[in-house]
């Protein structure tokens, strides 16, 4: 019994730390990659104004593309935060 | 927004939007011929949360850029603002699901959500077509 609280503790903490670490790196990524295409866009309206309207549609879904991997590690986050598959273990 | 930036992003968001509802719908129909039907609406759920909230967003953004013009650094701000909210409309709606969906199945849910997600970069492609054109 006190083996069974041990281990589920300890899956708990480690899946607390996994959760973290999931949602950071892929905010840390996704911001990188979001300041790479923001400053990119910002230099190529300042040098063809024109192409705004042709480059704001293309970030907007780029914008996208940049945050699915962040999405989907919240996802998976939210999979371990409330259904977690490791605690099956210890049943 | 000017009318040339919506009517393009507007196209090319309604082109995504088809192609995230064709694969949620595929994976949907592969998840219940797999698993059952909890699977299926899981997968449906994860799907659904992604493509409204990039319709959220890009009403975010139309809104936001009749008020603030069309300056660079306005088209950005507005632009930012919209990824927050879509993102945040995703996440609330992901919490919903997970907390009040009692025959939830995660795994079918994260893969409804990852097609969906990665199926909205099919709207580059009706862009560069348009660009190809001109």
């Amino acid at each position: 019994m006190e083996n069974t609280v041990q281990y589920l503790a300890m899956i708990q903490a480690y899946t607390g730390l996994a959760i973290g670490l999931i949602i950071g790196l892929g905010a840390f990524g996704a911001c990188i990659g979001i300041g790479i295409m923001c400053s990119s866009f910002l230099d190529g309206a300042a040098r063809q104004p024109e192409m705004i309207p042709t480059l704001q549609g293309k970030v907007f879904l780029l914008l996208g593309l940049i945050d699915a991997s962040f999405i989907i590690g919240v996802g998976l986050a939210m999979m371990f935060a409330f259904a977690n598959p490791l605690l099956a273990v210890i049943k | 927004m000017n009318d040339a930036a919506y009517t393009t992003t507007s196209r090319a968001l309604r082109k995504a939007a088809r192609w995230q509802i064709i694969v949620t719908v595929l994976i949907s129909g592969v998840s219940l011929l797999v698993a059952d039907v909890s699977a299926a609406l899981s997968a449906m759920a994860g799907g659904t949360s992604v493509i409204v909230g990039g319709l959220a967003g890009f009403a975010v953004l139309a809104v936001a850029q009749r008020l603030n013009g069309v300056t660079p650094t306005f088209v950005l701000m507005s632009l930012l603002k919209a990824e927050a909210i879509k993102v945040l409309v995703i996440v609330t709606l992901l919490l919903v699901t997970f907390m009040y969906y009692r025959g939830l199945v995660p795994l079918f849910l994260i893969l409804g959500l990852a097609g969906s997600v990665l199926a909205s970069g099919a709207g580059l492609r009706t862009m560069n077509k348009e660009d190809n054109e001109n």
